[in-house]
């Protein structure tokens, strides 16, 4: 039997709860029950529900070879994305692992893309990619029209993603190579272990526990990236670049469709979902110690 | 063959500050060297400076005739054990254990049969499959040393092993070593601020102070026959006892007189050159505490041994079992340790006699702080 001040202690944790549920069901939960109840809909332009289809959204979906086209191209910028921003993450961090003068310089300026906007460095990746006046065309002395080029564009805008991701990831490792005693180095070279070695051998398994964080957090914010897209190439040229976070705005804001733009957010939260209770299940084999 | 050399080895942090001066040793092969003092001598700077860890400011460092000053540490072939074990956290006993092999691409079944080889000498067979975040301190430190004696370095490096162990273990663990030290007959170099670890292991000690080393000879030397007060103090547990007093001729000899009067008679052989040289001088009296006792030595049965006495108050008394410590004060000599038999009589508050070897005493000069006999003057 539980005393009464104990029924009470509880009832007062969730009390100490309330303000945080409240913010939650605000801005996630009502937002996450009215998005699954939009997707069996169809709505009129305002975004209403009007007439129930059931699972017609999802049938139309799934039969439709624009959706399909969506997720292999979101694959590829997720990959891109994910394996650029972390090796550029990766190798700031070890770059600025060792002290030196004007490491601060540095390491500032690799943090640096975390505190800015997506939508401001899509901007001036338009400049810098521009095929008349861009630089990159004047150093390389090649002469591409980078975001109207349907080989070039999605890569384009994946380059630009790692890079503003990798500011974060630069500080998650500087993070984990702060934990890795300094000794073990040292026992390292004079076991005789040259520094390929001990970067492969020490520092890898040694990030490993931050790695995984970093890479299901990466996985995440490459699925939901939009401000870059939206005004670097605004999904195309053609359908090249329309990954679904894109196609979801384009079919609630521009084609009114907001029962089918549901139904996409939904499939892509299953996906990430799912991806991530994969990674959890790996994590438990995979890292050790 | 190995044979380390330093020549005027110093080291300098910011340019001002010597954490190291004129560091000059030669260590043979096969020697177990003790680099001992206290916490910011310098030993294990120097340690670090023979393993690569720390450039070396000035000076020469030879490592079988040639010179490693610039050699990186990879390639110094030695390895270093050291305090904290650096056990490296996400590989398995065994990986630990082989690292070292592995990145030298050993063949597998030579690096299993030395693993094995290794492991059974420190008994830690059983610990192979584990990993470092699950051993105790005592394992981890077996471990360590393992990993050092998988490969045939040059010398082994030892920075503090024992320090993060408990008392019991660190006495077995000193046995372990100097049995290891045996049987693999490679030349050690040895870390600590422990006495008893540097005069139980070593074949040779070099005593360090503020980056400089007071001396280096054998423990027996260091011990019967110290440089200076430094040495004379920090080695020996309880320390050596250093009263003040003045040098007085006499027609026999000499007398040690302290403040309060009371007299020593120093032995004749040193009687003649401190009555020359230091005589009405102040100098210092070193006794060690096992140089006391409650009968006359009979060793020099001509000795006046009613001239060679100090009595004190005793102000506390401990047991150890097989013989007792008494702690004393005598008005001008200050307090002073003496190690007497376990049924000697005497209790707190009381008054004690004792008789001093005097043909122990060690007679340093005040200013100098040398040891005024020190290299067998006579």
């Amino acid at each position: 039997m539980k005393s009464l001040s104990e029924k009470f202690k509880g009832g007062s944790a969730y009390c100490y709860l309330i303000p945080c549920f409240l913010i939650f069901a605000v801005f996630l939960f009502y937002p996450f029950v009215k998005t699954i109840y939009l997707s069996l809909f169809l709505t009129d332009k305002l975004g209403q529900a009007k007439v129930f289809v059931g699972a017609r959204n999802y049938i139309e979906l799934l039969t439709s070879s624009s959706f399909y086209n969506s997720l292999i191209v979101t694959l590829v910028f997720v990959v891109i994305v994910v394996v650029g921003s972390m090796l550029l993450g990766l190798i700031g961090a070890v770059l600025c692992s060792k002290a030196f003068p004007g490491i601060r310089a540095f390491s500032t300026s690799y943090a640096l893309p975390m505190a800015i906007a997506s939508s401001g460095a899509a901007m001036i990746f338009k400049i810098i990619l521009n095929p008349t006046i861009g630089i990159l065309n004047k150093l390389t002395g090649l002469d591409i029209n980078w975001i109207a080029d349907p080989k070039y564009a999605l890569i384009c805008v994946a380059v630009l993603t790692a890079w503003l991701n990798s500011g974060i990831n630069f500080l998650y490792f500087s993070a984990g190579l702060g934990n890795i005693d300094e000794s073990i180095y040292e026992r390292a070279s004079v076991d005789g272990a040259n520094g390929i070695q001990k970067f492969f051998r020490l520092t890898l398994p040694g990030l490993s526990p931050i790695m995984f964080y970093t890479l299901v957090v990466n996985i995440i914010q490459a699925f939901q990236s939009f401000g870059q897209i939206k005004i670097l190439t605004a999904g195309g040229p053609g359908e090249s670049t329309n990954v679904i976070v894109y196609s979801i705005y384009r079919d609630a804001f521009f084609n009114y469709r907001f029962g089918s733009a549901a139904a996409q957010s939904v499939v892509l939260f299953l996906i990430i979902m799912a991806l991530t209770l994969v990674m959890f299940k790996i994590e438990k084999k995979g890292v050790k110690y | 063959m190995s044979e380390l050399l330093l020549k005027n080895v110093c080291k300098m942090y910011d340019k001002k500050q010597y954490a190291v001066r004129d560091f000059s040793l030669k260590i043979e092969d096969g020697e177990f060297v003790i680099f001992v003092g206290p916490s910011g001598c310098g030993k294990s700077t120097t340690l670090r400076m023979i393993a690569g860890l720390e450039e070396i400011t000035s000076g020469e460092l030879w490592i079988d005739q040639q010179l490693s000053n610039y050699v990186e540490p990879k390639d110094r072939d030695l390895s270093m054990v050291f305090q904290n074990y650096a056990l490296y956290p996400q590989m398995t006993i065994y990986d630990n254990m082989a690292f070292s092999l592995q990145i030298r691409k050993v063949p597998k079944d030579e690096i299993d049969k030395r693993v094995h080889w290794a492991a059974s000498i420190l008994g830690i067979e059983h610990l192979l499959k584990q990993r470092p975040g699950a051993l105790s301190g005592g394992q981890k430190q077996r471990v360590a040393i393992g990993s050092a004696i998988m490969r045939k370095p040059k010398a082994f490096l030892m920075d503090e092993p024992l320090s993060n162990l408990d008392a019991k273990l660190r006495a077995q663990m000193r046995v372990e070593l100097s049995e290891l030290h045996k049987r693999l007959g490679t030349t050690m170099i040895y870390v600590t601020h422990d006495q008893t670890e540097a005069m139980t292991l070593g074949t040779k000690i070099v005593v360090m102070k503020d980056g400089f080393i007071k001396q280096a000879d054998t423990p027996k030397e260091i011990y019967e026959n110290p440089a200076d007060l430094f040495v004379a103090g920090f080695i020996g547990s309880p320390s050596m006892n250093f009263m003040e007093g003045t040098i007085r001729k006499t027609d026999k000899g000499a007398d040690f007189v302290l403040v309060s009067g009371q007299k020593l008679e120093l032995p004749a052989d040193k009687a003649n050159i401190l009555a020359n040289e230091y005589a009405d001088k102040k100098v210092l009296i070193g006794i060690r505490p096992e140089h006391f006792s409650t009968v006359p030595q009979t060793a020099y049965p001509e000795a006046d041994y009613s001239r060679r006495r100090l009595s004190g108050t005793i102000i506390a008394r401990e047991m150890l079992g097989a013989e007792s410590m008494f702690y004393l004060r005598e008005e001008s000599a200050g307090e002073y340790a003496c190690r007497l038999p376990v049924e000697t009589p005497g209790k707190a508050e009381g008054t004690m006699t004792l008789y001093v070897d005097m043909d122990e005493a060690h007679f340093f000069d005040p200013t100098t702080e040398k040891n005024i006999f020190y290299g067998g003057r006579q």
